[in-house]
């Protein structure tokens, strides 16, 4: 099976939403902003790279784990990934789409058009996201 | 090969690309009324952009279709052809074809008439003079998008 977690840029709620399915980050406490940052394509996915999946892991069930950023075509581009699919005879069973933007709050999401505000309270948004998310 | 032609709606431009490329519709002479007779001609509605519409398989065996896309061409094109890779079919078992630029003020107004204010006779009629006008240029794409080296790779594969 695969797992797409999917967001608007692919670097920061789908990374954790994927990191805590892999076991990468702690469910049991909020983790501190250097176990996020240090996560893979936390905050390094450039915007040219949006619309590219890419894989995080296999977890314990051996499905393969993977982020997408969709920008804010987010519905289109799933039913199109799902129709092209669908048209490739592959079985929809085998896949499952996560839009990780449904558990993020405004000040989350928002926050990211100032970048020089953006490294701290990024790390703030998505600590109080993790609850949501996880 | 899928080659999925694309605009905002899905059922004007990408559906008169796709007819031009598989020759439903006459490549030399522009006639409104093959592209009136059109099987998706302004039949795509809001719910089915995203969707995958099948029109048919040309000389080359490629699956030719039409989508619904409004502006997410480039983006989207990248996260077919990731999937792509990732299911194993290879990346350039996909090109999409955005044929956005391709608008014009006659198409868009027509556009609006129809789908905002329900007034299509006026609106199909403005419709028909912006792809008329920007004609040339659509089979134009067509003819490179069939000049492609992975469309030509893929002529090599189905002859070998």
């Amino acid at each position: 099976m695969r797992i797409f977690y999917y967001c608007y840029g692919s670097t920061h709620s789908s990374v954790v939403a994927a990191s805590i399915h892999l076991g990468l980050l702690p469910v049991e406490r909020i983790p501190n902003s250097n176990e996020i940052k240090h996560l893979p394509y936390y905050d390094k996915v450039e915007t040219s790279e949006i619309g590219t999946p890419f894989y995080m892991g296999k977890d314990e069930f051996n499905s393969e784990i993977f982020i997408l950023g969709m920008a804010n075509h987010r519905k289109i581009i799933k039913k199109a990934i799902l129709s092209f699919l669908e048209h490739s005879g592959s079985d929809p069973r085998d896949l499952l789409m996560i839009d990780t933007l449904k558990n993020v709050n405004r000040y989350s999401a928002k926050i990211r058009k100032l970048h020089f505000l953006s490294k701290q309270c990024k790390n703030e948004g998505t600590n109080d996201d993790k609850f949501n998310l996880t | 090969m899928k080659v999925i032609y694309s605009c905002y709606w899905g059922s004007y431009l990408a559906v008169v690309a796709a007819s031009l490329h598989l020759e439903l519709i006459d490549v030399n002479k522009y006639n409104k009324n093959d592209i009136l007779s059109l099987r998706l001609f302004n039949k795509i509605s809001d719910m089915e952009l995203g969707e995958l519409f099948f029109i048919g398989m040309d000389d080359k065996k490629s699956e030719i279709y039409v989508m619904g896309s409004k502006n997410s061409g480039k983006i989207l094109e990248k996260a077919l052809k990731g999937v792509a890779e990732i299911y194993g079919f290879g990346k350039d078992s996909v090109i999409l074809i955005d044929l956005n630029p391709y608008y014009n003020i006659l198409l868009s107004l027509g556009i609006l008439l129809i789908k905002r204010l329900g007034l299509i006779k006026t609106g199909m009629k403005l419709v028909l003079k912006g792809i008329a006008k920007n004609y040339d240029k659509i089979i134009k794409k067509v003819q490179c998008v069939k000049a492609e080296p992975i469309y030509e790779g893929n002529k090599q594969e189905v002859n070998r």
